[in-house]
């Protein structure tokens, strides 16, 4: 005689899991999922993945988008291309007409994802060119604001730029960065670039545009011989910062002495170690912020380093080693129109013809899974004013 | 200068209509096509480009009028050839008509190595309109055959109204360990389950 059963499935989902035999997954797990949201307890599809603007050029990769307000609480939405800055027309949503306006400015570096912070109503961005720029929003033009011409900083008229901008106890930090040399020095030739990885530059404490320590004593940088490697990226949270290398993590605390304003932690100090090999999978929200390691997928908050990568890190894991481009992450709090949804994104480039995403919702801590066919995640995601 | 000025000194404010929906009830509010919230307005300073500058600051060059936030993918199409920005709309409803969806949930044992019986799936549904979802039970027989059985449902109402709805899917399969999944085509409708319950009968013989 057979026996009848019931058995339901729903409640709260707990995502992806490709690490467990099926049969032992709990009933809120899926070993497969596509499209799908897990948001408030429902399984919903996903929204339309729909165009809102065409790019700035139609063949140029936009390297970032950004908003800032600047002095007269006006706000400006920027996106960068290799040509330079573009800010969003008030008149955005008029069809059959490009929204974005050319501002200028230097051009940027190639298939380089565009660090960009507004301080004290000023812009501030690079991506590795050798120099740093800012735009007030007012004038006409961007500026490059890190022209240093002391013969300490690599020769006259050499001028230093960075990858990673960031701004902690009221100043502004340079990471990665490099020196461009204007004139001959020694075995140097005039107009190379130098790269050092291992270079921190500060500004004056809230004089963001002073960088010269002999100008202002509290500006200066630091060069890390100590660490094996280089630096992939950094977050800033409160009044420290992580300093994130391929091999391990140092910390960045205040000292409250204007002449060396740092203190600097190589957490574990190991050889190898937990690390960052993904630059652009760094990203940050609040006091919340994600990276992904060698091994696993980590959440950092102040003093702390959690591990999310929970029974999907096997998937996104093998995923980020087929990637056919730099994988991107960003951290989206809302997606339109105070649509709240709270969520750690890894887009990995396939085959050039999709990108697939890992999402993890960071209040109801699963990850779920989205494609978006014949479109390649370029830049970085950011949520901006329109 | 009006009255409000004395009893309100400070900034301007601007009344602004509360939003309400027809049938009553709390956000998020049914857009087309169901689910979601409502465009909020924002909270930002809404101050388009064109404001009279402050003293001594010049104006400034553009702008947005900073009525809404939404999150930029930049991409690139394959298709098109070109740069463009992408978004998730949720206000546009959930029926994506770019992508198709599917969800598989666990093996269901239900006793070891007996032949189980499904032959009913009881779907509870958020209504946000009318969606077709094809609902598969795939398990595996005695002589390690993969089997499985398929059927499309369509639900929803033409109307959304946001309430939950219950329907029966009726299928019918009889396989060792099976696996309830289903599949959204794209453009099918937005579908948004709260519960399945696979219905049906095991085998009791002692192994």
């Amino acid at each position: 005689m057979p026996k009848y059963f019931e058995i339901p499935f729903g409640g709260e989902y707990k995502g992806l899991n490709v690490q467990t035999p099926e049969i032992y997954l709990e009933s809120s797990e899926t070993p497969a999922t596509r499209n799908f949201w897990f948001r408030n307890k429902e399984l919903r599809s996903t929204p339309p993945f729909a165009q809102v603007f065409l790019g700035p050029e139609p063949q140029n990769p936009v390297l970032g988008v950004n908003s800032f307000m600047d002095a007269n609480s006006t706000i400006h939405t920027c996106a960068f291309t290799t040509r330079g800055l573009w800010q969003l027309s008030p008149f955005n949503n008029f069809p059959a007409q490009n929204p974005w306006q050319f501002i200028g400015g230097s051009p940027l570096k190639v298939n380089t994802p565009v660090s960009s912070r507004a301080f004290a109503s000023l812009f501030y961005y690079t991506n590795g060119v050798p120099y740093l720029q800012s735009w007030d929003g007012i004038a006409a033009l961007p500026v490059v604001v890190s022209q240093l011409t002391d013969a300490s900083f690599g020769g006259t008229g050499s001028s230093v730029g960075g990858l990673f901008l960031y701004e902690i106890n009221f100043q502004l930090c340079l990471l990665n960065v490099f020196v461009f040399n204007a004139a001959a020095v020694g075995s140097v030739p005039a107009g190379s670039t130098t790269n050092f990885p291992q270079r921190l530059w500060y500004s004056a404490n809230g004089i963001p545009n002073v960088w010269d320590p002999t100008v202002n004593t509290s500006a200066g940088f630091v060069d890390f011989l100590d660490v094996p490697d280089q630096f992939t990226g950094v977050m800033a949270l409160g009044e420290i910062a992580y300093l994130f290398r391929n091999n391990g993590v140092t910390q960045q605390t205040i000292t409250g002495n204007a002449l060396a304003p740092y203190y600097f932690d190589h957490l574990w100090a190991s050889d190898k170690g937990i690390g960052n090999v993904y630059p652009f999978s760094i990203a940050q929200y609040g006091s919340v912020g994600a990276f992904i390691s060698t091994e696993q997928i980590y959440k950092v908050s102040i003093n702390a380093f959690e591990e999310i990568g929970g029974t999907a890190r096997d998937a996104i894991m093998a995923d980020l080693a087929v990637a056919s481009n730099s994988p991107i992450a960003s951290i989206i709090p809302n997606y339109a129109y105070g649509f709240i949804y709270l969520t750690y994104r890894i887009s990995i480039p396939l085959k050039n013809i999709f990108t697939r995403h890992y999402v993890y919702s960071i209040e109801d801590k699963n990850w779920s899974v989205e494609e978006t066919p014949g479109l390649i995640v370029s830049g970085r995601p950011n949520v901006v004013w329109r | 200068m009006s009255f409000l000025d004395f009893l309100f000194p400070g900034p301007p404010f601007f009344l602004q209509p509360i939003p309400t929906e027809p049938s009553g009830g709390f956000p998020p509010y049914s857009p087309k096509g169901g689910g979601g919230s409502p465009p909020s307005g924002g909270s930002g300073p809404n101050t388009p480009s064109v404001q009279a500058a402050s003293v001594n600051i010049p104006t400034s060059n553009g702008g947005v009028f900073a009525q809404a936030q939404i999150a930029l993918f930049p991409c690139f199409s394959v298709q098109n050839n070109r740069v463009e920005f992408h978004s998730f709309d949720p206000t546009q409803g959930f029926n994506d008509p770019y992508a198709d969806s599917e969800y598989h949930w666990r093996v269901e044992q239900v006793a070891p190595y007996r032949q189980a019986t499904v032959r009913r799936i009881i779907l509870t549904y958020r209504d946000m309109g009318q969606v077709v979802a094809t609902f598969t039970v795939t398990g595996s027989n005695d002589v390690q055959q993969v089997v499985s059985t398929s059927t499309p449902v369509g639900f929803g109402n033409k109307i959304p109204t946001g309430r939950l709805m219950t329907v029966p899917v009726n299928l019918l399969l009889t396989a060792l360990n099976p696996q309830v999944s289903v599949f959204r085509e794209k453009n099918e409708g937005p579908l948004s389950i709260v519960q399945i319950v696979v219905v049906g009968e095991v085998e009791e013989n002692e192994l």
